[in-house]
């Protein structure tokens, strides 16, 4: 082979992708289901499933701090989360100095009762995480390796464009009805080049938001002279372990800082005369977040963030108030650089209420996951009929792990959500909380998917890959449909009464649910039939 | 298995690519915070640009490095980037500091 | 979601088949049974594209604002082509409707 650009491209496309494209198709799956993490957890957590009527106006002082009171009057911190379109409660946490939010309160904002809490990750426990860390928390090593296939992907979009020798002449074209190879190349080309600019930009700015993972010593230049402590060893008397040079560039970067408490007791003021007057700054309504650091003590203090609903960049503004006396002691505003680091921060974690481009960015992911899913296809397609029967053994193995990313994940995740409508509330199952339960369904059925593929697709059978697909493509369509009925007979809430009543999240979640179950149901019957014809042919 | 042996070395010889790209990076993330920051910048200003532009460079470090056929010219014009970048920040270092630990 | 948007989104279909219209296999494609010759020029088919498409990009940003009005048009504007490149396999004979 020539050594020119296109060559190496396309070698560094084909290996790349080889490399990441089942680790990329996990990432760009839970990404895409975290864009409705929120709705997700309204389906998962059926207690939360509340209409906001926005009419009650919730007292801090008078109903919540009370609360907060009697229940950890010695916390290292209060947190109040107010009620939100997607969020519906009033989230309340306490906890110690190190797990500040370690315990929660869940109340109904218009009646102020205790909302049983539904003991499961829900969406944004797991699936989120999922997506950018892989729930591989130690020493980030999940994030890492996100990372490393993000940057993987970058280069698959570049490396894709330069390869595709005909990109401005097949830019629309798409042969769905010649050979599988022709069909699914031109899936991959167009659903690669029409969306390779949010491409790039989804995946940039997840490489971005983590870019103190990733490049940890980016402030070192010119924090260390100031803050030399960087060089000789942990600074133990700080919590958490950070050095002075990251410390203070956290503190004027982020705004991240903590004040000692005087550990003498003090008063509480009004904060919602301090929410009032930090909404004249921000507009009504603006405070979402509240924050009483060391509660009762003589250096308390109030932290209030706004909430980012109509603007794409990720407010990361507060103002802060002595807790004594309710006067403003700290306003911080993010410096221009990074405010458009919040700004590509913004764009990725969708904070904002756009229902239109939130349906797009969920569409546009799925579509992604389409893309990496075909070009996984088009390798096995191309070695599957130029390698030999013995040389296939790679093929083989290759063809089991797409299957058990692409269906098995697909499958996994319905799993996870069947296990959260039927396992029993407050069960342990060995030990295990039910919470955790979840997610070991979610292993197991996506561990089942992976032998069922080894064992269908090391058969010496012609095509018997394709029995593998069209098995999972039917069980997931039944799940599918499973997990509606489920939803149904265990809340009651069948799509006639979530449409109606109504309640949105869970009559989308539904809906999507149906429409999965038919694209399934679909390709699982075309699949079988290509078998049947296949065998007699045979 | 001479096949095999040519299988591991290009595994190795991509991997260390891809560490001797990020390495370089990272001396100019360095050189660029202490450029942004000598250009005016506030210091919480300059590394967010640099860790920021740190994505681009490193992206298209890679690139070039796949693209390269020569592997001489590939450890050279990588150690020389690499080289270049920390003489630079050191030279920058030099000149701010008495602004870092000054008044500014 | 506002009428603009809709507007907009209808726009750039329209942009995305001119744009196919532009190229003459598409074209062949488009007018398989009844043959003839472009009407117009590609050229005149880029430019009412790409009118098209600014136009789409000016009502988008003027509805929804720079930030979000950007990041809606760079989706639908991907999700046209897709449209586009199915409408081509799927009913070609729609887009003759462009040609008058």
């Amino acid at each position: 082979m020539k050594n020119t650009l296109r060559s190496r491209m396309s070698l560094l496309h084909t290996w790349a992708g080889v490399l990441f494209s089942a680790l990329l198709f996990v990432i760009f799956w839970a990404g895409s289901l975290s864009v409705f993490d929120k709705e997700m957890d309204r389906w998962m957590m059926p207690a939360t499933r509340l209409s906001l009527t926005g009419d009650a106006k919730v007292s801090i002082d008078k109903q919540l701090v009370p609360i907060l009171q009697s229940k950890a009057p010695h916390a290292a911190a209060w947190t109040i989360i107010l009620p939100s379109e997607r969020v519906p409660y009033i989230a309340l946490n306490y906890g110690s100095e190190e797990a500040r939010k370690g315990q929660r309160i869940w109340l109904n904002p218009d009646t102020l009762q205790e909302i049983t809490p539904a003991d499961s990750k829900g969406a944004s426990g797991f699936i989120y995480p999922l997506h950018h860390n892989l729930t591989l928390r130690f020493n980030h090593i999940g994030t890492w390796i996100v990372g490393i296939a993000s940057t993987g992907m970058l280069c698959l979009l570049i490396s894709g464009i330069i390869i595709h020798r005909k990109i401005f002449t097949d830019f629309f074209t798409l042969r769905l009805f010649r050979s599988f190879g022709r069909s699914n190349l031109d899936i991959h080309n167009l659903t690669g080049v029409a969306l390779t600019p949010f491409y790039i930009l989804i995946t940039l700015s997840g490489l971005i938001i983590a870019f103190s993972t990733y490049f940890p010593n980016a402030h070192l230049p010119l924090y260390a002279i100031t803050s030399p402590g960087h060089v000789l060893k942990k600074d133990h008397a700080r919590p958490h372990g950070v050095l002075p040079a990251e410390r203070q560039f956290l503190k004027e970067a982020l705004g991240r800082e903590r004040h000692k408490p005087a550990k003498s007791s003090g008063q509480l003021a009004s904060i919602d005369q301090m929410i009032a007057d930090a909404e004249q700054a921000w507009g009504p309504g603006a405070v979402y977040f509240v924050r009483i650091n060391h509660p009762n003590d003589a250096k308390s203090n109030v932290m209030l963030r706004r909430h980012s609903h109509a603007t794409v960049s990720k407010h990361i503004d507060y103002k802060r108030y002595r807790a004594t006396d309710g006067n403003p002691f700290n306003t911080f505003e993010a410096p221009a650089v990074v405010k458009a680091w919040n700004f590509i921060a913004g764009m990725h974690y969708l904070q904002f209420k756009h229902w239109t481009l939130r349906w797009l960015y969920f569409l546009a992911g799925l579509t992604g996951c389409a893309m990496i899913a075909t070009g996984l296809f088009f390798w096995l397609n191309a070695r599957r009929s130029k390698a030999a029967r013995s040389e296939q053994k790679h093929v083989v193995w290759m063809d089991a792990i797409t299957i058990a990313t692409v269906s098995g994940l697909m499958a996994a995740t319905l799993g996870f959500m069947l296990a959260n409508q039927w396992l029993p509330a407050q069960a342990r199952i060995m030990g295990i909380a039910r919470d955790q339960c979840e997610v070991y369904v979610f292993y197991l059925v996506w561990m089942t998917s992976l032998l069922h593929a080894i064992s269908l697709t090391t058969q010496r059978q012609d095509k018997a890959y394709l029995h593998a697909w069209w098995q999972q493509l039917a069980v997931i369509s039944g799940l599918c449909i499973a997990a509606v009925l489920s939803n149904w007979s265990n809340t009651g809430h069948h799509l006639y009464v979530t449409l109606t009543r109504p309640l949105p999240a869970v009559a989308g979640v539904d809906m999507v649910l149906m429409v999965g179950a038919w694209m399934a149901w679909h390709a699982s019957r075309r699949l079988r039939a290509h078998c049947r014809l296949h065998r007699q042919q045979g | 298995m001479s096949a095999r042996i040519q299988t591991f070395k290009t595994i190795l010889s991509s991997l260390a690519l891809c560490v001797a790209c990020y390495w370089t990076t990272e001396q100019w993330i360095a050189l660029t915070s202490c450029l942004a920051y000598l250009a005016g910048l506030s210091r919480a200003n300059a590394v967010m640009l640099a860790a920021m532009l740190g994505f681009v460079y490193l992206w298209l470090l890679l690139l070039w490095a796949f693209a390269e056929h020569r592997v001489r010219r590939q450890c050279m014009t990588l150690a020389g980037l690499w080289l270049l970048a920390t003489g630079l920040t050191w030279a920058a270092t030099l000149m701010i500091t008495p602004a870092l630990t000054g008044s500014r | 979601m506002s009428s603009n948007i809709i507007i907009a989104v209808v726009l750039l279909q329209l942009a995305q088949g001119y744009y196919a219209l532009a190229m003459r296999h598409y074209w062949q494609q488009v007018m398989h049974d009844s043959g003839g010759s472009m009407p117009h020029t590609p050229r005149t088919y880029r430019s009412v594209a790409t009118l098209l498409l600014g136009l789409s990009c000016c009502m988008m940003i003027a509805s929804e604002g720079p930030a979000m009005g950007s990041l809606l048009w760079i989706l639908a504007a991907g999700g046209s082509i897709i449209s586009t490149g199915y409408l081509l396999t799927r009913r070609p004979g729609w887009l003759r409707l462009l040609c008058r």
